[in-house]
């Protein structure tokens, strides 16, 4: 017999308290897991929804705001293309999601007065949210001498297959399904056709940024424009879009800070659960104890079989509350956040660690009673 | 040898043991006999270093056991004193052979050469069959031939019994005191406590516990 076994041995035979030890701390840890792994669909879906909004963070040249619409550039200036490419250089790039550069212009077609953004794919991975005949945008985003149309441009132009921009014929490749912004007004080409067409080469209006980290703890988006404001030289003016920002920072850092209480309660809860369990383990094993003391075993040997048994409930409560958590996650997200929920394997190291360390220190005081206690007095419990 | 030298137990105004000396030879088999209340459990805890008495001292083979610190008394307890109890307190979870092999557990011994041991002092009380048995499928004498050998596990050169057949019947507290005796012609030191005077009967010596004092 080692010591392991005398452990082993009490929890497999005493198979009832053995489930009870391990449902206190699964408890804890089941809702925790549960809780991250709805709380990171929900925020994932939150900030999907959020980048909706548009870009958060636009750049432009220093000067009188551009209007895009009636795409009259207040102090007529323009910035470089490259600028964008300069993103890419800035310590948090990784969390720039899109840097979508466009050149504006209007041109009379068919007696509409229509504007013209010329894009590049950027856009497209900007607007997640365009759709053609309900279907994601793929190959009807304009290549060459395309022309893509928002849904208004469209009706107002009929039924057409070919624009002809500047004396330079565009194939139509899509109409887009209504989205309910400026976009619906506008139509699309690629950026350099514009550019080449307009006599702006390598020239801009404006570059529009959309990051991914839009409320992390450590970076929000007035963070990253800072970071990017530093990287241009100073024709460039970086704007993060204060009411889009602040309503994602608001709603995300809102969700953070509740799933951070639950956290905290029932990480709070499973020890304190752990530590009654192990009170009432110490209580009810006196007279046992006292034999073990009687027959020779060291007070250390009793502190080490204690700690011993809360690492092994600790080890299989972590294993069995990140099951148990994720399983609710799967079953009860989908309803809760909207969204489908993904389990997180990365929780599985992280559960086994809190647990294991709840249970070592709700067990540290039961254990030292357990040591400290007189065997004398213990024999005489029965 | 075991000396017992002027010892004085109190709880508050109670006196358990009053001035009580004893010498006990190695080899010896010494029956403590008394009521209930006379101090003769608490005698025998002080002999085994379980508890400290108020003054006096317990002096086993020339080692003052209250002089050591409370880790190395517990070694010393391991190594040389084995333990019979009235109510067997066997460890209800694990079986026969995993009671008896506890005592060579706790001094370190490999588990392979524990299993061994354990297998002859089971087979040695007649429980050949029982050995995968938790306590509560084995009878009441049963139990308490596994407590004898658990008890004759650590190599003991002193053997403390604490009521031994209190909880048995007449058959089987004859065949317990048969075994200790056995013992006791073996060589091992035999210090046993009860308040039964046919069970006194087996030990060389008996002496009457009465208030906290040793009359005879």
């Amino acid at each position: 017999m080692r010591t392991i076994d005398f452990v082993a041995k009490e929890l497999g035979r005493r198979k009832a308290k053995s489930i009870a030890g391990v449902l206190c701390i699964l408890l804890g840890i089941s809702i925790f897991v549960a809780a991250h792994t709805i709380n990171k669909a929900l925020y994932d879906n939150a900030k999907e929804q959020l980048l909706r909004f548009g870009a958060n963070i636009i750049i432009q040249p220093t000067g009188e705001p551009f209007d895009a619409y009636s795409a009259s550039p207040g102090s007529g200036a323009l910035l470089p293309e490259v600028y964008g490419e300069r993103l890419r250089t800035i310590q948090h790039s990784g969390m720039l999601v899109a840097v979508s550069p466009k050149l504006y212009e209007r041109f009379e077609v068919e007696n509409v007065n229509l504007l013209v953004a010329g894009v590049t794919e950027a856009e497209r991975v900007a607007k997640p949210w365009w759709m053609i005949n309900r279907k994601l945008v793929t190959g009807e985003f304009p290549e060459g001498n395309q022309i893509l149309l928002g849904h208004y441009a469209a009706a107002h132009l009929g039924s057409i297959r070919q624009v002809t921009l500047k004396g330079q014929t565009f194939t139509l490749s899509g109409v887009l399904d209504e989205t309910g912004s400026a976009d619906d007004l506008m139509a699309f080409v690629p950026l350099h056709v514009l550019q080449n067409l307009t006599d702006k080469k390598r020239l801009v209006n404006i570059i529009e940024v959309s990051t991914s980290c839009i409320a992390c703890s450590e970076m929000n988006i007035y963070n990253i424009a800072d970071e990017i404001d530093k990287a241009l030289p100073d024709d460039a003016r970086v704007i993060p879009v204060k009411r889009i920002a602040e309503a994602q920072i608001g709603t995300l850092t809102k969700i953070e800070d509740f799933i951070r209480i639950v956290y905290i309660v029932v990480l709070c809860l499973g020890g304190f659960l752990m530590m009654n369990y192990m009170s009432l383990s110490v209580s009810e094993r006196r007279h046992e104890i006292g034999i073990l003391l009687a027959i020779g075993m060291d007070a250390s040997k009793i502190y080490r079989f204690f700690v011993l048994k809360a690492l092994t409930l600790g080890f299989i409560g972590g294993l069995a509350g990140y099951a148990v958590g994720t399983l609710i996650s799967m079953v009860a997200g989908p309803q809760l956040a909207d969204t489908p929920v993904s389990p997180i394997l990365g929780l599985l190291p992280y559960s086994m660690l809190i647990s294991t360390a709840l249970c070592i220190i709700a067990t540290i005081f039961p254990a030292r009673r357990a040591a400290r206690l007189d065997a004398v007095e213990a024999l005489r419990e029965v | 040898m075991i000396e017992v030298k002027n010892v004085t137990k109190t709880y508050g105004r109670l006196e358990a043991l009053n001035d009580v000396s004893l010498e006990v030879k190695d080899g010896d088999f010494i029956s403590l006999l008394g009521p209930s209340g006379s101090g003769k459990t608490t005698f025998l805890n002080a002999v085994a270093g379980l508890l400290t008495p108020t003054r006096g001292k317990v002096v086993v083979d020339g080692v003052s056991l209250y002089e050591l610190g409370a880790r190395e008394r517990t070694a010393f307890r391991r190594k040389k004193f084995g333990f019979i109890f009235q109510a067997f307190n066997l460890i209800s979870y694990l079986t026969a052979i995993e009671n008896v092999e506890m005592p060579l557990y706790l001094q370190g011994m490999q588990s392979a050469k524990q299993r061994v041991i354990a297998s002859q002092l089971l087979e040695k009380v007649g429980l050949k069959d029982r050995f995968f048995h938790l306590p509560s499928e084995l009878s009441i004498g049963e139990q308490q031939r596994v407590a004898i050998a658990r008890a004759l596990a650590n190599n003991a050169s002193v053997m403390l019994a604490d009521e031994p057949t209190g909880n048995l019947d007449t058959k089987n507290g004859a065949e317990l005191m048969g075994y200790v005796k056995e013992l006791n012609e073996e060589g091992v030191t035999v210090l046993l406590v009860t308040h039964d005077p046919s069970v006194a009967a087996f030990a060389r010596r008996s002496i009457k516990v009465v208030d906290g004092r040793i009359m005879s």
